[in-house]
């Protein structure tokens, strides 16, 4: 398992882990390449879908971070977000899912060796756990990507009304 | 009692213009089956007992149903459960219902949110037999756990009879039909099977009654109970501080509510 | 087709150092749908912009990915730069490469992967990208004022000198507030009622501000720029375009011992009242529970008999009101601990431990004594007082932690005024620590001390008891090595607490604004948005942010007034279209939205409503939630509680996300 390198995403809010892992950039702190960081506004945003969807695509690992509680932007996404992931976390324990593969935190937008920290560890923990096997063996055949490519030229879909 | 049932059943398609009965029958194999009484003449004398009847709220979600309009259904406990809290959630709308529910030798009638809430505080339901088996698999290890449901999983043909079973899962189109994004795979191999799964358990967590139609009509046996009651058990041990009148649990927080694995 | 154009920034050396830029333009340029693939040295200079913009233009690119800084930084830049090519500015996105991959990576090959596969994911949410169009909500140029404290009245005035309309709603029967209570204000001394009241008649006088005093608010719908609100005028039993003020019903009311609250129940007032002589407006209410007509039922009637003018009409009920308006300023204000909160000082027993507020009104020209300093229980001088700070603030025990932030100041004014009036008394001052922080702030308490000879002691009063008429101070001084002292004092004044109105919650849940757990309504943001609340339109004022001093209140009033009037200076607001919206395209139910509104609780800006979809025939078909754009903020919360996927948020939309999700493609 030496060299085995981890497969790495995180879903971040916009207002705090986001601006945090920009910090991290700013201060010029270190941290493993493993990571692709998705934007969501809010961790209110982050169906559990798409954690699911995450792993379809082949991560290893996936961290879940946005404001501290009382601290969201939008004042209580996370408390929504806090409550789907205790429910969330525990279908998937009652099935078996390695959830020691999701990592929840908080990472405020000044906490940027927190970040650092927070995606170093998960990396150090994957490599102890290797490459999440079990779960890729009953995936589908990969799908290829471009998924397509006509779409770009829509017009809107709905326009919001005011009324 | 069926007497008495028979009669009232009777009296309301005549004098209260109820124009729509579900009641519950068994077929040739002992199933319980839905019987729909739309006329005096269609009233059976045969007996349910209590703890084999069948929750068939589901029906009333349908539109060709809903149009009756004045509608009288039998049920047991977890019909009572069922309606309150598909009226919670906005459903059953325009419907005059009458729930009938038999006793040891009558029966009682519920009309409205107020009786059903009186009915169920009053009553605690046994727990069924679930517990043991969830006991069972929370007991396993994590591979173990997996591979029992891989096991167990890989018998569904996604043939979402569950859902169709189900009165809470009245959406009029499911995510899993949605295509842009198709959010579950299409095929029924174990990808698509497992992320179904998932999914249905989290949409019923804190809404399901607990009423078991969706393990009963499973043609592969699936134990979708386990699943229900142990989100059942989290909920009621996490989220217990909510007070009564909460009724969701996933639209809800308390104020500086901390959860112990998010770091 | 897709027609993507990608842009690489060196950022200088910041990201060429460790990314090989040009490497992954070129491997850009092969991934399907792009058409247009560049690096660039600076691509948020003038030159840098051109570039996108030209490109834009000449291969009639229908997507933009600039991978450069984080988005957070220069994403308006590049937006703009698409819209001015043409192209709808939410068709670009950016890719973060320098923050989050050549700053926090070494150089090599690793760093420049992941570059590439954070613009390649960008590229396929692009990809999935719509035109968005900014939403334009309309503007109604009125302002509530809410409060007829001097910050409510700084706010009223500043809004009206701009020319918009001000709704000026007071509980009370008149304007003024605290400031109408205070004798002389630190740290200048200058006589409160002197320099407030010209300014409430102002008030009363602008052709632009109506004033609903005695009214209160009932309820507030809408949003930022579409409000409505109800608003409660309570029968005042007086009708105050007849009334002349004459006077004459008050000085006959037969019901005279009502304590007044004005002069803080060292006076008693009569049922037909004026609070006081500088009220504005300066017309009597009947306080119906107390007049002798309305409790007896219909027993008494003497100043309607009396009132020559006729004006007094026992049959004027409560009027609830409609009015629309754009905006609202909260200016609630505070209320203050009183004496009966502290059993060690005496539960309020004692008539001479009286509070700050109570020795405003005795040191008031126009108070009950005025302006000397008596005492309540016998009227006589007192020869000492004992003034304590910090009279239940910083106490955790006792619930309030915070510093009520003026005691110090006014507690230094009350034993300066006193030494100036009597000059042989005695005064002690308690404290714990002397917070003098504002402008000649400091220089005022030295004078207290230096000039007037006032004894400052450091540490805090245990216990206050009654003994041969005196009130015994039991106390410690910390700085003389914790020595208990012992002062027999005439008159004991409690610096007490400055708390949030008790009905501070039911306010801010009539307004939708959050509140801290002291009941302050909480601002937006406790630096770069102090006056904002996180309901967007209503702003805050004075004292029921938290304990503040005049010349802070009054700030706060005209900063409150500027944020209206920048609200108020266009006819239209143009906002961000990330929005979440419920679809309405499933035929033929119009919606996939199964009306459960469950949904509804969630949005922590009560955005989602219950919409009836009718028929031609007007009949309902269907109950489905409703997103009103005006008030949503855009955290999609809602779209991943939802079900059936029902509610899809404009910018962050599931199939963006999805795609951007597979797109990690590992
Ligand atoms: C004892 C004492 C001495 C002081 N001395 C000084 C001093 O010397 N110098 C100094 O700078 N500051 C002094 N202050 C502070 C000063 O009083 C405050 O800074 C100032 O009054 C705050 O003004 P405001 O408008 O925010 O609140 P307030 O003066 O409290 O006014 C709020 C107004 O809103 C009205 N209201 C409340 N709730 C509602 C509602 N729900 N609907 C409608 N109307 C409502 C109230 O009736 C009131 O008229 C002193 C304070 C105290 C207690
Ligand atoms: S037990 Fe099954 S059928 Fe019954 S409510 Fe729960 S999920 Fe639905
Ligand atoms: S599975 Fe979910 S989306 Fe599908 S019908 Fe049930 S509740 Fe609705
Ligand atoms: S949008 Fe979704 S959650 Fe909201 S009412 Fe409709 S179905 Fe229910
Ligand atoms: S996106 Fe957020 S703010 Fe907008 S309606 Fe949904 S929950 Fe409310
Ligand atoms: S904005 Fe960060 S969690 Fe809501």
């Amino acid at each position: 398992m030496e060299d085995f390198e981890p497969k790495l995403a995180a879903f971040v809010c916009n207002w705090c882990t986001y601006a945090g892992a920009d910090l991290t950039g700013t201060s010029r702190m270190k941290y493993p390449s493993n990571v692709r960081i998705l934007r969501f506004p809010c961790t209110g945003r982050i169906d559990f879908m798409l954690v699911m969807k995450a792993f379809d695509s082949g991560v290893d690992g996936l961290i879940v971070s946005g404001c501290h509680p009382n601290d969201c932007h939008y004042t209580s996404g996370n408390f929504h977000a806090q409550r789907r992931w205790v429910v969330f976390k525990e279908v998937l324990d009652i099935m078996g899912f390695d959830t020691r593969r999701i990592f929840f935190t908080w990472v405020s937008a000044a906490e940027g060796a927190k970040w650092a920290k927070v995606v170093t560890d998960a990396v150090e923990e994957l490599k102890k756990l290797g490459p999440y096997s079990e779960f890729k063996k009953i995936l589908l055949k990969k799908l290829q990507f471009p998924l397509d490519n006509k779409t770009a030229d829509r017009e809107i879909k709905t326009e919001p009304v005011i009324s | 009692m069926n007497q008495k049932i028979n009669q009232h059943i009777a009296y309301l398609m005549k004098e209260k213009g109820v124009n729509l009965i579900i009641s519950q029958a068994k077929d040739s194999n002992g199933f319980v089956i839905p019987h729909f009484i739309l006329s005096e003449n269609d009233i059976i004398s045969s007996v349910i007992a209590i703890n084999e009847m069948r929750n068939f709220f589901a029906y009333l979600n349908k539109q060709e149903i809903k149009s009756f309009k004045s509608i009288g259904i039998v049920c047991n406990y977890f019909g009572v459960k069922t309606f309150f809290q598909l009226k919670f959630e906005n459903q059953l709308k325009d419907l005059e219902l009458f729930l009938l529910i038999p006793t040891d030798d009558d029966f009682i009638e519920i009309t409205s949110e107020k009786q059903a809430e009186d009915y169920l505080s009053g009553l605690k339901q046994s727990t069924i037999l679930v517990d043991e088996e969830l006991e069972n698999v929370k007991k396993m290890s994590m591979e173990e756990r997996w591979n029992y449901w891989m096991k167990t999983l890989e018998l569904c043909t996604k043939c979402y009879a569950c859902r169709a079973a189900c009165p809470m899962c009245y959406c009029s189109s499911c995510t899993t039909e949605c295509n842009i994004p198709q959010w579950i795979p299409v095929p029924a191999s174990l990808h698509g099977i497992f992320e179904w799964h998932v999914m249905r358990a989290m949409h019923l967590a804190g809404r399901c009654t607990e009423c078991d139609e969706c393990v009963k009509v499973c043609p592969a046996n699936i134990p979708l109970n386990i699943l229900n009651k142990g989100l059942h058990n989290k909920i009621s041990e996490a989220f217990s501080s909510d007070d009564s009148s909460i009724k969701y649990a996933l639209n809800f927080f308390q104020p500086d509510e901390k959860v112990d694995f998010i770091k | 087709m897709s027609r993507i154009g990608v842009f690489i920034c060196h950022c200088g050396e910041n990201i060429a150092s460790t990314v090989d830029c040009e490497s992954v333009a070129k491997s850009a340029s092969e991934i399907p749908g792009v058409s247009f693939s560049i690096d660039y040295k600076y691509m948020c200079s003038d030159p840098g912009q051109s570039k996108i913009k030209n490109a834009i233009i000449e291969h009639k690119l229908n997507g933009v990915v600039v991978a450069a800084c984080s988005p957070r930084m220069h994403e308006p830049t590049f937006r703009k730069a698409c819209a001015e090519a043409g192209l709808n500015p939410y068709l670009c996105e950016m890719a973060n490469i320098r923050e989050h991959c050549s700053w926090v990576h070494p150089k090599g090959e690793e760093t420049t992967f992941k570059a590439f596969e954070i613009l390649r994911m960008l590229v396929e949410k692009v990809k999935r990208n719509t035109k968005l169009l900014p939403i334009k909500v309309p503007v109604t140029k009125t302002a509530i004022v809410l409060g007829g404290g001097v910050a409510g009245i700084q706010a009223a005035l500043d809004i009206a000198n701009a020319g918009h309309k001000v709704l000026m709603i007071e509980k009370d029967p008149s304007i003024g507030g605290h400031m109408a209570m205070l004798s002389e204000t630190f740290p200048t001394l200058d006589c409160s009622q002197c320099i407030l009241t010209p300014r409430m008649v102002e008030v009363a006088q602008h052709p632009n501000i109506t004033l609903y005093n005695y009214a209160e608010l009932e309820s507030l719908d809408g949003f930022i720029g579409n409000f409505k609100a109800r608003i409660r005028l309570k029968a005042k039993s007086v009708d105050p375009k007849i009334c002349t003020a004459c006077g004459v019903c008050w000085s006959k009311c037969p019901v005279k011992k009502i304590p007044d609250e004005f002069n803080t129940g060292l006076s008693k007032r009569t049922a037909i009242y004026v609070p006081f002589p500088q009220a504005v407006p300066n017309k009597p209410v009947i306080d119906r529970t107390q007049c002798t007509y309305f409790v007896k039922n219909g027993k008494c009637g003497v100043c309607k008999k009396l009132c020559p003018a006729s004006a007094i009409d026992f049959e004027t009920k409560d009027e609830i009101i409609e009015v629309n308006a754009g905006a609202v300023v909260v200016a609630t204000g505070f209320e203050i601990k009183h004496t009966d909160f502290f059993p060690e000082y005496g539960y309020g027993r004692y008539k001479d431990v009286i509070d700050g507020l109570q020795f405003e009104r005795l040191a008031s020209a126009s108070g009950p004594t005025l302006g000397e300093i008596k005492r309540p229980s016998d009227g006589k001088v007192p020869e000492t007082i004992v003034f304590i700070a910090c009279a239940g603030s910083r106490d955790k025990a006792k619930g309030i932690e915070y510093c009520s932030k003026i005691c110090c100041m006014y507690t230094a004014k009350h034993a300066m005024l006193y030494k100036h009036k009597f000059h042989e008394g005695k005064a002690y001052v308690f404290y714990i620590d002397i917070r003098a922080n504002g402008k000649n702030y400091d220089e005022f308490v030295r004078r207290t001390i230096e000039e007037d000879d006032v004894n400052y002691i450091r540490g805090r009063v245990s216990r206050i008891y009654e003994s041969n008429g005196k009130l015994i101070v039991k106390g410690v001084d910390t700085l003389l090595n914790a020595q208990p002292v012992e002062i027999e004092a005439d008159m004991v004044v409690l610096a007490t607490a400055i708390v949030a109105n008790a009905d501070s919650e039911s306010v801010a849940q009539k307004l939708h604004i959050g509140y801290d757990k002291h009941h302050f309504l909480s601002e937006a943001h406790p630096k770069l948005r102090p006056v904002e609340t996180n309901t967007g339109g209503i702003f805050l004022a004075g004292a029921c942010q938290a304990p503040k001093d005049i010349p802070e209140s009054v700030s706060q009033g005209s900063a409150a007034a500027s944020k209206v009037t920048i609200l108020f200076s266009n006819d239209e607001l143009t906002r961000e279209p990330q929005v979440a919206f419920v679809n309405r395209t499933f035929p033929p139910q119009y919606s996939s939205c199964t009306g459960c509104l469950l949904c509804i609780p969630v949005c922590p800006y009560k955005a989602i409503e219950k919409e009836e979809i009718k028929n031609r025939n007007g009949e309902v078909v269907k109950t489905v939630a409703y997103v009103n754009g005006g008030l949503c903020q855009g955290c999609g919360t809602c779209v991943a509680f939802c079900r059936n996927k029902s509610i899809d948020i404009q910018g962050f939309t599931n199939e963006q996300m999805f795609t951007e999700v597979m797109a990690l493609n590992f």
